[in-house]
């Protein structure tokens, strides 16, 4: 509503008179729609109205013994109103809005989502190629010419469409599903352990046990054998399938230095300024705007825009170089290389692992810091393997002839 | 009306008031202004005169239809 009354304008007027507020009465009665009345005070009052019942003002006080009159001026017609003489402003105003609805047509920025695996530089380079790009003429693009060329590219893409919203090209794209792997339930594999540990528990769904609880095993000892027994003996192979569930215990080490270089800022800073036009970059400084060593540099752009409705391509760049200075001073990494010694054996032990204890110690040695982690856990050890050769031979002389 | 399970106000000119929270007043179907007060405001209504007393009472907005009023509202009287 409030929009509306800024584009069409309004008044505020004053209604003196022995009855003003016969004025309001007037004016509903007109079928003028009037807000802010004030009550009246000293037989005065004042009331806005629309800017198109501004001249009625005056005439209808009169007819009801008041007197009008037009204080304030607001909304757009108003401020047109007060610079209607500007000529160089109404042009400049003219001039910006036949720039931006010029520009629109084309493609100033672009925004890519829903790529998760896929890099946005492969598909920016895709749509480069098709003509989606900086500076290029958006009605002139064939959504499906796009899509398709886009797809043969990049052949991990299912689905794209590029929206435009002013100069804004929004492009959404959904990648292809990895097909899970399908489970072979017949080729014979044996469960052996991935580490050395001590067996709690084996539940074994298909297969033959070969370890029990409270048994020690090595890396790559047969858990639970790719073969099945009968009442008669060794049936023939098979895949095993079951868990085996084991108490394992790491040492992990990690080092850092005992000194680390930290930096001060030395308080010298300088600015620099460039330009960008499109594609075109005018940079406002001499030199290259490579950092020079002992400098951190901090980029930031400026660029006129409203979020959906355009984008103009100048992009004002501020490039600020902070001078700093590294002195040595005690390193308190002890914390970050526990921190990063647990995830280390977090990410070792797998998901279904737990810790059960764990105890951390540090030694200074040479300028270095030496953490080392020791820790108990439990995880489940089997990995699947398949059988070998020797494997099934072994299996096949344990199956009993049968007498024909 | 009533048979027909329709409100009164849609078929009749009888003027509709809505009262919101104690603040604000909205008169659908008045036939203008009679007062107009910071303690009180009166309009026209179709057989009655809809008075309402309070304090900072303020004319929102109003057209030929309604009216709404805002302030610290004590009473709404039909007379």
């Amino acid at each position: 509503m409030n929009w509306a009354r800024h584009i069409t304008g309004w008044v505020t007027a004053e209604i003196t008179g022995a009855e003003p507020e016969r004025m309001l009465r007037a004016l509903a009665e007109r079928g003028i729609t009037f807000w802010g009345a004030t009550p009246p005070r000293d037989y005065k009052l004042t009331v806005q109205v629309p800017q198109s019942a501004a001249r009625l003002i005056r005439p209808l006080a009169a007819a009801n013994g008041c007197e009008g009159i037009i204080l304030a001026r607001h909304g757009l017609p108003a401020a047109f109103h007060k610079v209607r003489h500007r000529y160089m402003l109404l042009a400049c105003i003219g001039l910006v809005a036949a720039l931006l609805y010029v520009g629109s047509a084309f493609v100033w920025d672009i925004e890519i989502s829903g790529n998760e695996t896929v890099p946005e530089g492969v598909i920016r380079q895709a749509l480069q190629v098709c003509g989606v790009d900086i500076g290029a003429y958006w009605p002139g693009f064939s959504q499906d010419q796009i899509r398709n060329s886009v797809l043969l590219r990049v052949p991990k893409l299912r689905w794209m469409t590029v929206t435009m919203r002013g100069s804004h090209a929004q492009v959404i794209v959904r990648e292809r599903w990895e097909h899970l792997p399908v489970v072979d339930r017949y080729t014979p594999i044996k469960i052996v352990a991935a580490r050395a540990g001590l067996v709690e528990n084996v539940q074994a769904l298909h297969g033959t046990a070969e370890t029990d609880e409270y048994m020690a095993v090595l890396p790559g000892q047969t858990l639970i054998g790719g073969y099945m027994t009968g009442r008669d003996g060794v049936i023939g192979p098979g895949r095993a399938i079951g868990t085996v569930t084991a108490r394992t215990w790491y040492e992990l080490t990690a080092k850092c230095p005992v000194e680390t270089a930290v930096k001060t800022p030395s308080g010298e800073k300088h600015t620099r300024w460039a330009l960008i036009l499109g594609k075109k970059r005018i940079n406002f400084y001499k030199g290259s705007s490579i950092c020079p060593a002992g400098c951190d540099k901090i980029i930031v752009e400026y660029t006129p825009r409203s979020e959906g409705l355009f984008t103009l391509p100048v992009t004002l760049e501020k490039t600020v170089y902070t001078a700093y200075e590294t002195k040595p001073e005690p390193s308190d990494g002890r914390e970050a290389l526990e921190y990063q010694l647990m995830e280390r054996l977090e990410a070792l032990m797998g998901q279904d692992g737990e810790v059960v204890s764990s105890v951390f110690s540090a030694s200074e040695n040479d300028g270095a810091l030496t953490v080392t982690l020791r820790a108990e856990c439990r995880e489940q050890i089997g990995r699947e393997e398949p059988l070998t050769e020797a494997d099934l031979a072994e299996i096949q002389a344990k199956i009993p002839k049968t007498e024909e | 009306m009533t048979r027909l399970d329709l409100p009164e106000e849609s078929a009749s000119n009888a003027p509709r008031i809505v009262i919101s929270g104690g603040t604000r007043v909205l008169v659908e179907g008045h036939r203008g202004l009679l007062e107009y007060a910071g303690d009180r405001i009166a309009a026209a209504g179709p057989n009655c005169r809809i008075l309402i007393k309070g304090e900072g009472l303020g004319l929102v907005t109003m057209d030929r239809h309604a009216l709404v009023v805002s302030g610290r509202l004590w009473a709404v009287e039909l007379e």
